[in-house]
Formats: structure tokens, C-alpha cells, sequence
């Protein structure tokens, strides 16, 4: 881990997490951070592979083992500074006002993404996050879903699963759009600054 | 930011309508993204009429005004995001990503129709 940080970010990751995975959070997290980023690795069940991916991914940053490993908080403004430590016993701040939302952005991804999983047609969907200034909570979720062709009966569907992202995750923006890939390659079509959801 | 009252929002729906109808659909064959588009305007002003009528509620960005399309116009909430979709598409989106002649045709037959009677219904 990084000596002499002044945050500690959690980044909530299952233990069979796959590179890519962890590469595009940890871009999510940097990006929401501005670049101060340091990462404390759960859940219980994890092991230290995530911390050997995270030298791996960053060669160029000093790495301190093991990492401390502790379960992921159900809600991290109960967290107390003292409750985390690194090896050292060195106290960390707990930026837990950030994680909230990224965790709660997380959720709503997962959310869209199982919503979209009920839907049997094939669909890929890409997200990006835009800061925004003065507008609660402070960023917007742009979705792009692209499907094969024009089909109402579909699009339809994903507009209701829109809404029940929206209904459920109320506290948060969303802007979308749905493509009609008309036999474009996907890599013609998405935006860049999209990711894919894996 | 304006703030108009449901009356003035009603008349902008009502304009946009009137030039969907009566001189865009006869294009909709080559120009359906325009259609589309103005079609979005007209229920935007209706549902904006409503949100400020029933909730005093004002929008200057589309992410705020569809979320609150979903909280409180649940009942036409599929067919406000699928105008929003389309004309989204239409304005930035290529070509190729213009709906085709038949969706914007619907898009105001269908779901603009629906927005209307329910807003009308409800003031």
C-alpha cells in the first residue's frame, strides 16, 4: 500500500475478480478521486490475489504486504478512522462521504445490468460518468445500450428497465441512450470515454 | 433559466404539434429526425406544463426532467423516454442513427398522442 496517504478508498472486489475488472474500477475510482487514490481491498473472503494484480497494474507505485483485508461495509459513514490501519499501524483517513456514491453508482449499474439480463435479445451496454457541477449528486451516469436493430417491442423494454433503474436509485442522474447498431461494428458506434459493462 | 407557467408551456406543446402535424409528417419520408425531434419538444412542453402545474416543479436539464417524469407521470413515463430516445438520437447521432420514417411517423401518433390526452386529462 502506499505510505503516507491521506485517503483510503475502498474498492469492493470479489476475490476471483479478472484483470480487466479491476483495471476499469480502479479507472473509475482514480477518476473520482482526481488521481489521489489509495484502495483498501475486501471483502472477507478475499485473498491477497487482488493485491498482486494491483502491482501488477501499477509496477511504477511502492507496495506494502499483506494488505490488510476487512469486509466491505454495508455503510461506510459508520466507519470509524481508527477501524483501518495499514501494516504499519499507520491511522488513514476514511474518505467515506466519496465512496458513498461510487459505491451507490455501482449498485445501480449492477442494478441495470440484471434488469437488461432479463431481457433475452442481445444487448451490449456501455457507461461513462460526467461531473457535474451544483446538480446532486454531483455527476450523471450517461448509459448507451446498443441493440441490433430498430425493434419497439425491445427498445420498449429497456425503457421500462430505465425506469426502474431511475424509481430505485432516485438519489442519482441518468441520462441515456439506446443505438441501433444497423450493422455497424460496435467499436464505430460507442462513444469514447464508454465503457463496457462486464 | 425560464420559468413559465403551465399555460405558456401548453401553448409551446400546442405550436409544436401544430408543425409536427400539419407540415412535418408530410417529410417524414425524407426528414424523420426532425420529426422526431419536434415531436420530443411538444411532449416536453406538456409534461413540463404538468411538472409545474401539479408540483412546481421547474427543469433547465433533461437528466432532472426525466427523473421526474418517472416519479410523478408514471403513466406515461415508457413514452416520454422513448421521444427523448428518439430525438436524442436525432440531434446528435448520424445519420444512420436517425429513426426510421415509420418510428418517427408513430412517434408522434402514438406516444406524443398519449402524452397529451394524459397531461390534458390531469389539468
Amino acid at each position: 500500500m502506499m505510505r503516507n496517504a491521506e485517503k483510503v478508498t475502498f474498492l469492493p472486489l470479489k476475490n476471483n475478480t479478472s484483470h480487466e475488472r479491476l483495471r476499469y474500477r480502479l479507472n473509475l475510482v482514480e477518476d473520482h478521486l482526481r488521481g489521489s487514490l489509495n484502495i483498501l481491498i475486501s471483502p472477507e473472503e478475499a485473498d491477497l490475489t487482488c493485491a498482486h494484480l494491483l502491482e501488477g497494474l501499477y509496477p511504477q507505485l511502492k507496495w506494502e504486504f499483506p494488505l490488510r483485508i476487512i469486509p466491505p461495509p454495508r455503510d461506510t459513514r459508520k466507519i470509524k478512522t481508527s477501524d483501518i490501519t495499514s501494516t504499519l499501524r499507520t491511522t488513514w483517513h476514511v474518505d467515506s462521504k466519496t465512496f458513498a456514491p461510487l459505491s451507490r453508482k455501482d449498485l445501480a449499474l449492477q442494478f441495470f445490468d440484471r434488469k437488461l439480463g432479463e431481457i433475452p435479445e442481445e444487448i451490449n451496454f456501455y457507461y461513462s460518468v460526467r461531473k457535474v457541477e451544483n446538480r446532486p449528486p454531483g455527476y450523471i451516469i450517461d448509459l448507451m445500450i446498443a441493440i441490433p436493430a430498430s425493434d419497439r417491442k425491445l427498445e420498449y423494454r429497456i425503457y421500462s428497465a430505465l425506469k426502474d433503474l431511475t424509481t430505485k436509485y432516485v438519489d442519482l442522474l441518468f441520462n441515456f441512450r439506446i443505438i441501433r447498431r444497423r450493422g455497424r461494428p460496435l467499436h464505430e458506434i460507442v462513444s469514447e470515454g464508454y465503457q463496457r459493462y462486464v | 433559466m425560464f420559468r413559465l407557467r403551465p399555460k405558456a408551456h401548453l401553448e409551446k406543446a400546442e405550436r409544436n404539434k401544430d408543425f409536427v402535424i400539419n407540415r412535418l409528417m408530410a417529410l417524414a419520408d425524407k426528414f424523420p429526425e426532425w420529426v422526431s425531434t419536434v415531436a420530443f419538444y411538444s411532449a416536453l412542453h406538456f409534461v413540463a406544463a404538468y411538472l409545474v402545474k401539479e408540483h412546481g416543479l421547474h427543469f433547465k436539464d433533461h437528466e432532472e426532467r426525466n427523473k421526474a417524469v418517472v416519479l410523478h407521470l408514471g403513466e406515461i413515463t415508457l413514452e416520454y423516454e422513448r421521444l427523448y430516445d428518439l430525438a436524442l438520437n436525432s440531434r446528435y447521432g448520424s445519420i444512420k442513427d436517425n429513426p426510421e420514417p415509420g418510428e418517427a411517423e408513430d412517434a408522434v401518433r402514438i406516444e406524443l398522442a398519449r402524452i397529451e390526452d394524459f397531461v390534458r386529462s390531469h389539468l
